[in-house]
C-alpha cells in the first residue's frame, strides 16, 4: 500500500462518496445482498484463489496456527450470507424495503437512509473483526472508508479488491487504507468528514478517536467474556468441558467473546476443582487439533509469572491448584477456590471458580459491569430464563449456551445495541 | 556453608562456582522445607542435579507466599509492594547478615570504587532508620558507614526529601573542590534535575565524582530515558556518562548488579555498558516459553544464581528481561502484563486504570 497523503485521502473519500451517490443510494437492498454474497461465496470456497490467498497469509499476520485460520475463516464468513442478512435486517428494520423505498405504516410512510460515508477503525488483528461493520453499511447504502490496522491489513484489503471484482459498483463505495498511529491530520480528515464513526480498540484509542469526530461515534471498547455451569448439568461434565475449551482456543482467546473464567456451581456430580482438570486435559487434546499460534516473549513471560503465582500459592497451602501444558504456554487452567473475577492474560490461560449459589455472580461481577459482553451458560433449561436475567442486570449483552461463544449470529447485539438500527435515520409522512 | 561463601568472596580467585554452588544447593535442599517440596515437584534433588545450572529456580513471586530460608533470621527485608497495585510483600528472610554485607560491600567497591577513594556519599535513599525493611536503604547504610569520609549524609528521613539541603551539599563540594558519592533512587535525581530546571542552577561536582542510581522511575514523578538521565547528569551536575552507575538489585537476592562503566575505566577497557555482578553469582537468560537456557545474545528471562543467597534461596527466577553479554548482561526491562491484542480485555489494562 502506497503511502497516504491528506490529499490523498480527500480524494479516496470523494470518489467513494460520488459512487455511492451514483450507483449504491439507486441500488435495491437485495441486489446489495446478492453482490455481496457472491462475493461471500468465493470467500466460502476452500478451492478460490481469495480463499488460498487469505488462509496462506493470515498466520504469518495474525500469529494464529494455521490450522486455526483454516478453522475459523468459515465459521466468520458465513454468518454473512444473504439469508442470514436478510433475517437480520427485518429483525431490527421490520421491512427492510424502507431502505429503498418509502413504505407505508401506522398513520402513514417512512423510509430509513443510511449515512453518506462511514469511517470505520478495525484496530484488533483477529480475522473478521469489524467485517460486520462493513457488510452492514454497504447494506445500508453507505459509502465506508476502512482505516485497517497498519499490522494485519490483509483481510480487509483482499475483501475490497474481490468486491470490486465481482461487483464493481459495490466495490467503489468501499475504500480501505491504512496508516500508522498518530497522523493527526489523517485521521482529523477521515473522522470529521464521516456520518457516523465506528471504532474498535482499547478504552484510551477510542476516546482519542471520539475527539475528531463531528458526526455519530460507536466504539467497540474491549471486553469480558465468560462461562457459567450450575451444579445439575454436570453428570455432562465431560463434553461441558470439551465445548468451554473449545470457546477457549477459538482465536487464541483474542476474542471479546472469549470465555476467560469458568464458574462452576458447587454440589453438582462433578466439583469445581475436578471440572478445572477436565477442562485441562480438553485443551490439550484440542492443543493437537487446533493448536495455540505463536505469542510475544512478554506474553509468554506473564503466562510464566501467572503460573508460579498459583504454584505457590499451593504450595502455600492455599486452595488453588494450577493445570499446564506439558510444552511451552500452550494452555494454562488455574483453580481458585477465591471466586473474585479476574481477567485472564489470554493466549488460552482460564481460571475454574466455585460458586456455592449462581446469585453470587451478582456481587462478584459488579465491578466489572460495563466491560461485560458475553457469558456462555450450561443451566438446567428450568433455570434458564432466571440466570439470564440475573446475567443481563449484571450487565451482560449476549447469553449463549457453551461451545458457540464464537460462533455468535448475526442477531447479537454487539455492546448491547442494534446494528444495523443504530446506523439508519428514519423520515416519518404522516398522513 | 556461610564460612565457605563468606571465604569465596573474600577471595574468589581460583575457586570453583560449581562445586560450591551445589554446596549450597544440597544444604537449602535440606534446610529450607518449602524449597524442597518445590524440588521434589520438580523432580530434582541433590543427587539428580549435578550441574548449577540445572538447581531449580524460584521465582520471585514465590516470596510473597513462603517464608524460604534455612534457618531462622536475623532480619526480614521487604519488597516495596508497589508493583501492579499488589498489597501483598514478598519477605526476604536472612539468616545471616554476614554474608550479605560482605557481598554488598566487596561488589559495591568493585563497580563505585575501582580507584579505591574514600569520599562523602550523598544518598537519595532514605535512611534505614526511615525504612529499615529495605535491603537497600540496608545496603546504603553499610556502604556509608565502610566506604563515607566525613560529610556523609542521607537527604531523605521520615520527615521526606530534602532536596535544598541536598542541593547545598553538592554546592558546597563545589567550592571546596571534593568529589562526592552519590547513592541516589533514579527519581529523586530526576526531582533534582526537575528542581535545577526549574531555578535555573547548574552544578558542577569536581573530577572523581560519581553516581550510583537504582530502581528506575517508572511510575513515580517524570519517566527518563537511560540517556536522557545520563545527559541531565552532565548537564546539571556535570558528571560524566562513564561516573554514573546503575544498580540492578532485589530484595530477594544479597548480591547485586552494577553497569560495568566505572569498572572499566580504571581497566581502560572501553567496552559497552551493561550490567557485571561478582564471582559468586551466576546469570542465565531463559526462554520465557519453554524455560531453557537460550544461546547468548539471545532475549529472555534473567535468572540468578547467588551464592550469598546461602541462607535462603540460591537460584531466583526474576521477571526481568535482557540477554547475556561480554561477561554480564544487558537489562531491557519487566515483565508487563500479556500486551492487548484482539479485543478481548487483559489483566493489565485494568490494573493501570486501577
Amino acid at each position: 500500500m502506497s503511502v497516504l497523503t491528506p490529499f490523498g485521502l480527500q480524494r479516496v473519500i470523494d470518489q467513494i462518496l460520488t459512487a455511492r451517490e451514483q450507483v449504491l443510494a439507486r441500488r435495491s437492498v437485495r441486489s446489495i445482498l446478492s453482490g455481496l454474497d457472491r462475493t461471500l461465496q468465493l470467500w466460502l470456497d476452500p478451492s478460490s484463489s481469495e480463499r488460498r490467498k487469505v488462509e496462506t497469509a493470515l498466520p504469518e499476520e495474525t500469529g494464529l496456527s494455521p490450522e486455526m485460520v483454516r478453522h475459523t475463516l468459515p465459521l466468520i464468513f458465513q454468518e454473512y450470507r444473504a439469508e442470514r442478512l436478510e433475517t437480520l435486517l427485518h429483525d431490527e428494520l421490520s421491512d427492510p424495503q424502507a431502505l429503498d423505498t418509502l413504505v407505508s405504516g401506522p398513520g402513514g410512510w417512512r423510509k430509513a437512509y443510511g449515512p453518506n460515508l462511514i469511517t470505520q477503525v478495525l484496530a484488533g488483528n483477529l480475522p473478521g473483526v469489524g467485517f460486520d461493520g462493513i457488510i452492514f453499511a454497504l447494506l445500508v447504502k453507505s459509502a465506508t472508508l476502512v482505516k485497517a490496522s497498519s499490522a494485519t491489513p490483509f483481510l480487509p484489503t483482499q475483501f475490497a479488491r474481490s468486491l470490486a471484482r465481482v461487483d464493481p459498483e459495490l466495490g467503489a463505495c468501499l475504500a480501505v487504507v491504512t496508516w500508522p498511529g498518530g497522523q493527526a491530520e489523517l485521521e482529523n480528515i477521515a473522522f470529521s468528514r464521516a456520518d457516523v464513526v465506528l471504532a474498535s480498540g482499547t478504552d484510551e484509542s477510542l476516546a482519542a478517536i471520539r475527539s475528531h469526530v463531528r458526526g455519530r461515534f460507536i466504539g467497540y471498547g474491549h471486553k469480558l467474556s465468560f462461562c457459567v455451569i450450575d451444579k445439575e448439568v454436570l453428570s455432562d461434565a465431560q463434553d461441558l468441558a470439551r465445548k468451554a475449551a473449545y470457546d477457549v482456543v477459538l482465536f487464541d482467546q483474542q476474542g471479546c467473546v472469549s470465555p476467560q473464567l469458568v464458574y462452576i456451581e458447587e454440589g453438582g456430580a462433578v466439583p469445581p476443582d475436578e471440572f478445572a482438570a477436565l477442562l485441562a486435559q480438553a485443551l490439550e487434546r484440542w492443543q493437537h487439533i487446533l493448536p495455540r499460534g505463536r505469542v510475544t516473549l512478554e506474553a509468554s513471560a506473564a503466562i510464566q509469572r501467572m503460573r508460579d503465582e498459583a504454584e505457590w500459592q499451593a504450595l502455600a497451602g492455599k486452595s488453588v491448584a494450577l493445570y499446564a501444558s506439558p510444552e511451552g504456554t500452550a494452555w494454562t487452567v488455574i483453580y481458585e477456590a477465591d471466586p473474585v473475577f479476574v481477567p485472564s492474560l489470554l493466549h488460552r490461560t482460564v481460571r475454574v471458580k466455585p460458586l456455592v449459589a449462581l446469585a453470587q455472580l451478582e456481587p462478584v461481577l459488579e465491578r466489572w459491569r460495563p466491560y461485560l459482553e458475553a457469558a456462555a451458560v450450561a443451566v438446567d433449561p428450568t433455570r434458564l430464563l432466571e440466570v439470564g436475567d440475573l446475567l443481563g442486570r449484571a450487565g451482560v449483552n449476549r447469553i449463549c449456551p457453551i461451545g458457540t461463544m464464537q460462533t455468535p449470529p448475526l442477531s447479537w447485539r454487539h455492546g448491547g445495541r442494534p446494528r444495523i438500527a443504530d446506523l439508519v435515520r428514519w423520515v416519518g409522512i404522516e398522513r | 556453608m556461610n564460612t565457605q561463601v563468606l571465604d569465596f568472596i573474600h577471595t574468589p580467585d581460583g575457586k570453583d562456582f560449581n562445586a560450591l554452588a551445589l554446596r549450597v544447593f544440597t544444604y537449602q535442599f535440606q534446610h529450607n522445607l518449602p524449597y524442597q517440596r518445590f524440588c521434589l515437584m520438580r523432580k530434582q534433588t541433590p543427587e539428580t542435579v549435578t550441574h548449577w545450572q540445572e538447581v531449580p529456580a524460584v521465582p520471585t513471586v514465590a516470596f510473597k507466599e513462603l517464608d524460604l530460608t534455612c534457618a531462622p533470621p536475623e532480619k526480614i527485608f521487604l519488597t516495596s509492594g508497589t508493583t501492579r497495585g499488589q498489597d501483598k510483600r514478598g519477605r526476604h528472610l536472612v539468616p545471616d547478615l554476614q554474608l550479605y554485607r560482605a557481598s554488598a560491600l566487596a561488589h559495591f567497591a568493585t563497580c563505585l570504587l575501582p580507584d579505591r577513594r574514600r569520599l562523602p556519599v550523598l544518598a537519595l535513599i532514605p535512611s534505614l532508620e526511615a525504612l529499615p525493611t529495605s535491603s537497600l536503604t540496608q545496603m546504603a547504610e553499610w556502604v556509608m558507614n565502610q566506604f563515607g569520609a566525613a560529610g556523609s549524609t542521607y537527604f531523605i528521613d521520615t520527615t521526606g526529601i530534602h532536596l535544598d539541603a541536598f542541593i547545598e551539599a553538592v554546592a558546597r563540594a563545589q567550592r571546596e573542590g571534593t568529589p562526592v558519592c552519590i547513592l541516589a533512587i533514579t527519581s529523586a535525581l530526576v526531582a533534582v534535575f526537575d528542581w535545577c530546571e526549574a531555578h535555573g542552577r547548574r552544578l558542577a561536582l569536581p573530577g572523581g565524582s560519581r553516581i550510583m542510581d537504582t530502581g528506575g522511575n517508572k511510575g513515580k514523578g517524570r519517566v527518563i530515558s537511560r540517556n536522557g538521565f545520563l545527559q541531565s547528569c552532565w548537564k546539571y551536575l556535570k558528571v560524566a556518562g562513564y561516573y554514573c552507575v546503575n544498580e540492578y538489585g532485589m530484595t530477594e537476592m544479597a548480591s547485586q548488579f552494577y553497569d560495568n562503566v566505572l569498572y572499566n575505566r580504571f581497566r581502560q577497557s572501553n567496552e559497552p555498558r551493561y550490567k557485571i555482578g561478582p564471582p559468586w553469582v551466576r546469570t542465565l537468560v531463559v526462554d520465557p516459553e519453554t524455560l531453557t537456557a537460550v544461546p547468548p545474545g539471545q532475549t529472555g528471562l534473567l535468572r540468578h544464581f547467588d551464592l550469598a543467597n546461602a541462607g535462603s534461596v540460591m537460584a531466583i527466577q526474576t521477571d526481568d528481561i535482557g540477554y547475556t553479554t561480554g561477561a554480564g548482561f544487558a537489562l531491557i526491562g519487566r515483565t508487563p502484563g500479556a500486551e492487548a491484542r484482539g479485543c478481548a480485555l487483559v489483566l493489565d489494562e485494568f490494573l493501570s486504570a486501577q
